[in-house]
């Protein structure tokens, strides 16, 4: 039975060899981004429905910040910039109050802003956060 | 004022970073003291210098002043300003000024500066040179565990690695991280992210660097947690070395060379299989 390889992990034998590898795999990481997007859209729907708190908005966190951590290095700067603003906003909110319409306005802006700069990455499927 | 070695910094002093100063923090190695680079990551025009050691764990605080001496010294920190009462007169020379982060001076009053620290967008590279050039075992390579829940990051550091000589293995949760400290050959060089599913990266890092075995490992952040607090932090923790998400993969190498003691010109040394 033949060997299956794995599509990236490959013998690398120059630096062309490696820019290529890398341009796949960046190739299917934007690919990945609008599931990505998906699940954003998810836990936005879950948060609207909870007030804003709950095991959403900690899954929301973590998942903007691998965005904000990765997608830079493959290529996607506005993506990771606008992930790492999302982020912050997270960051920097006072937890023990309560959202008021202008907190959620502003985490729906920042999360929009997310999703518009996947969508330019990721051409031909449009996704938005309801 | 560095005329008198008998300067005495005062609680009051603000200082700045001069681009000197940037550049140590950013080429990716460095040979300053833990407590230089703790300084380093703090020093921004706004944190005055009993806030500095307020931040500065117990042991290291006798040694602030002298090291505010080296470094004003050494031309990677300048005065920027002083408090006086609960009023701040700043001269703000550094580029990460309180107006580029859009905070007012008044915020920073409260506190001394602290609140700064907390502020994103904190982005470095830092790597501290190891005198000790780490050495491949006879006929193999050097080995980094690269702990990223990240798949394709984590895939692409090990290929990236790999190209340069490295035996890479890849950890993304707990398990995997336990389970790779426990195999052989011990790593001689750990890549470490801090928000992972089911760990904390300052955890698994205080718990390396306490370890009678493993702490001699050299540790390097790499995370997406670009606040001065979290740099200090890893600092304090230990580790040699703390780069920000997104990198480039040319300045994480040179800083894997830096905390390996390895010659930048050169690949690490092994028998490179099938390359």
């Amino acid at each position: 039975m033949p060997k299956k390889k794995h599509p990236y992990i490959v013998m690398v034998s120059d630096a062309e060899a490696f820019r290529q590898a890398l341009a796949a795999m960046a190739a299917e990481y934007r690919a990945s981004l609008p599931a990505t997007l998906a699940h954003i859209s998810a836990l936005m729907a879950t948060l609207r429905q909870d007030g804003y708190a709950g095991a959403a908005l900690a899954m929301l966190r973590r998942e903007l910040h691998t965005l904000a951590g990765s997608a830079g290095t493959f290529g996607c700067d506005e993506v990771g910039s606008a992930a790492a603003h999302a982020e912050a906003f997270l960051d920097d909110f006072d937890h023990a109050r309560s959202w008021t319409e202008l907190d959620c306005a502003q985490l729906d802006e920042r999360v929009a802003a997310v999703a518009q700069n996947i969508n330019n990455v990721a051409p031909g499927r449009p996704a938005s956060i309801p | 004022v560095l005329q008198h070695m008998s300067f005495q910094p005062g609680d009051g002093d603000v200082y700045a970073l001069t681009s000197k100063g940037e550049q140590e923090l950013n080429a990716g190695q460095t040979l300053r003291s833990h407590v230089d680079l703790e300084l380093l990551v703090c020093i921004d025009g706004k944190v005055n210098l009993a806030a500095l050691r307020s931040r500065i764990p117990g042991a290291h605080a006798a040694r602030v002043a002298d090291s505010i001496r080296g470094l004003l010294l050494d031309g990677l920190i300048s005065p920027a300003g002083k408090t006086q009462g609960d009023a701040l007169e700043f001269t703000f020379t550094s580029a990460r000024s309180a107006q580029a982060h859009g905070e007012s001076a008044a915020a920073a009053e409260a506190d001394g500066g602290l609140s700064s620290l907390q502020q994103q967008g904190y982005y470095v590279r830092i790597a501290r040179r190891s005198s000790k050039a780490r050495v491949a075992p006879e006929g193999g390579q050097l080995s980094v565990v690269i702990v990223e829940d990240e798949d394709r990051l984590g895939r692409f550091l090990g290929q990236f690695l790999a190209l340069e000589g490295f035996a890479t293995r890849l950890a993304r949760n707990r398990g995997e991280i336990i389970a790779e400290f426990r195999r052989a050959p011990r790593p001689d060089l750990v890549l470490l992210d801090v928000v992972l599913p089911d760990a904390d990266g300052f955890d698994i890092l205080s718990k390396l660097k306490s370890h009678a075995v493993l702490g001699e490992l050299p540790v390097i952040m790499l995370t997406a947690r670009a606040t001065r607090d979290s740099v200090l932090r890893g600092l304090m923790l230990g580790a040699d070395g703390y780069v920000t998400k997104p990198f480039q993969m040319e300045v994480l190498l040179k800083a894997i060379q830096t905390v390996m003691g390895l010659d930048a010109e050169k690949k690490a040394p092994i028998h490179r299989h099938g390359v």
